[in-house]
């Protein structure tokens, strides 16, 4: 294998099994050095395979160097007293090859997923150590991603890593009884990671695929396990392949937002599209209905209909209608508005939107104000709908959004701007 | 034709704050870099050299350990290639992914025995 042939992201997720599988072995409270030893370990191979060929296996590769520096740098730095080092922990050529030291790092992923998302860590912390630790991204890179200041996430980073460093231990896959609850958590940070990449909170780029094809591997490793591999986490995975199915049409050649209805379903990856019937079909046993069902199964509708018009959207209103029985967010209130309106017309759907607009946050979200632009348009309401739209221009964040709703409000030929949110952008 | 060394200096700061993604990128580029050299017949040999070593000095050949210059002056690494003059040698090395992290070469004619 030449360099330039090597695997996307070989270096990224090499870091992340190779951090992973190095605390497994030697705990949590060793995390800094873990880190230091893995970027050692790739700065060079950087050096070392940029002149040449990488080596036969890369993986063994790294972990052999990465281990090598970690015992060195422990060694130096005199924790040697909690630590016996036998000889077999320096890991030889001959040694690395030998598969079984690389068949376990699935699991020692899996291991640090839960720890990434331990309950002593809140939600944000769980996000930004999920994205450093699992996904091998630097400071600078998640700031990008989550819209916020590098120190911001230095800070967020450094508090997060103390409570790993000093609440988790040995990492391990929680007992049985506690199961449930934790899978819970790390299912709600993979759902909010790919949410991350997928509206993109990144000023210029509209969908931060890493991200999502990040959250995507971590619920693969999730039900690759017996254990872990539960209805719920199936519906996540289908939800997720059937949004990052759309990547490639959703943003045209001058780097503007298309909607569903406009999209070129010809630039659909039927393979993603296929894997989220494959998985919407696993995660359909047990007894439980969760929210990722039911918004699994609307993507479904949404991505295996021939075309727009041909969206079965009383199906979709009767699984929105479930799904506002569990969650009443104000987002998939308006999400389900939106089909109400496919429908029953934007008079109806006008009037329904007055149940919304009892929730005072609501006026903060751009999306209310696109949503309800586009039922003023279709009502006929021209002036009332441009200034709705220049409110939700104002309010959104992010550029090729503003873009889209800019270019729709100075031309007033817009298509159906319909957005979902939070979930999933109708887009 | 002759051969001309690059010594490589420099650039460790920039290389070391890099996340993963942005060392296999800088990776694949001199990757790409050494490849063209090598089609053309301009590359004859190169490689990292390690962080460690020592330095050997004196008549009594004393050994310390080094070199502990300042990280700027330390050479990271070499490559050899062929070029027609000191100028060509120089501009080849143009190419060369170090400078995006600020580093230097040094270019030196090797001697031969054709002067």
């Amino acid at each position: 294998m030449t360099i330039n042939d090597s695997i996307e992201h070989l270096f990224r997720h090499e870091y992340g099994k190779i951090v992973a599988a190095l605390t497994g072995k030697f705990s949590s409270n060793q995390i800094d050095l873990i880190e230091d030893s893995v970027q050692e370990a790739l700065l060079k191979a950087m050096k070392l395979w940029g002149f040449g060929d990488l080596p036969d296996n890369p993986s063994a590769w790294l972990y052999r160097v990465a281990s090598n520096h970690l015992i060195d740098n422990l060694r130096r730095a005199k924790k040697t007293v909690e630590y016996d080092f036998p000889e077999e922990f320096f890991i030889d050529e001959n040694t690395i090859n030998d598969s079984s030291i690389l068949s376990g790092i699935k699991d020692e992923q899996l291991k640090m997923i839960f720890a990434c998302c331990h309950p002593s860590l809140n939600q944000t912390e769980q996000i930004i150590l999920s994205l450093k630790l699992l996904g091998g991204l630097s400071i600078k890179e998640i700031a990008s991603a989550l819209l916020k200041k590098d120190e911001a996430v230095k800070k967020a980073i450094t508090r997060a890593k103390e409570k790993f460093k000093n609440e988790i231990g040995k990492l391990e896959i929680p007992a049985q009884n506690k199961l449930n609850k934790r899978l819970s958590s790390v299912l709600k940070v993979i759902y909010l990671l790919f949410n991350e990449g997928y509206k993109a909170t990144e000023g210029k780029i509209l969908v931060k695929k890493d991200i999502c094809l990040e959250a995507i591997r971590l619920a693969e490793i999730l039900v690759e396990n017996e254990v872990c591999n539960k209805p719920q986490v199936n519906a996540l995975l289908a939800l997720m392949y059937f949004n990052s199915a759309r990547f490639d049409a959703r943003i045209n050649e001058d780097g503007e937002l298309v909607t569903l209805e406009n999209q070129n379903r010809n630039l659909w990856d039927q393979n993603k599209i296929k894997a989220g019937v494959y998985y919407l079909d696993k995660s359909s046993t047990g007894m439980e209905i969760t929210e990722y069902h039911i918004e699994a199964g609307i993507a479904s509708l949404y991505s295996t209909s021939e075309s727009f018009d041909k969206t079965d959207w009383n199906t979709i209103l009767n699984l929105y209608n479930l799904l506002i029985r569990i969650n009443q967010s104000p987002i998939i209130f308006l999400n389900r508005l939106v089909v109400f309106e496919k429908i029953h017309g934007p008079e109806k759907a006008l009037e329904e939107m007055k149940n919304i607009e009892k929730e005072k946050s609501i006026f903060d979200n751009h999306l209310y104000y696109s949503i309800k632009a586009d039922f003023a348009k279709n009502a006929g309401n021209i002036e009332s709908a441009k200034e709705l739209l220049l409110k939700a221009i104002k309010l959104s964040e992010n550029t090729i959004e503003r873009n889209f709703l800019g270019t729709n409000s100075l031309i007033i030929r817009y298509n159906n701007l319909s957005y979902l949110s939070n979930s999933y952008l109708f887009i | 034709m002759a051969k001309y060394m690059y010594l490589f200096r420099g650039g460790d700061s920039r290389r070391e704050n890099q996340s993963p993604e942005e060392m296999q990128a800088h990776m694949q580029k001199w990757g790409v870099w050494m490849k063209g050299l090598a089609e053309k017949g301009i590359l004859v040999d190169g490689l990292p050299l390690g962080k460690e070593g020592k330095v050997v000095s004196g008549e009594k050949k004393v050994v310390t350990d080094g070199p502990f210059a300042e990280g700027k002056e330390i050479v990271g690494g070499y490559l050899i290639v062929n070029a027609d003059s000191l100028d060509k040698a120089v501009e080849i090395s143009n190419g060369c992914p170090l400078f995006e992290h600020d580093g230097q070469v040094e270019v030196r004619e090797i001697m031969s025995m054709d002067i």
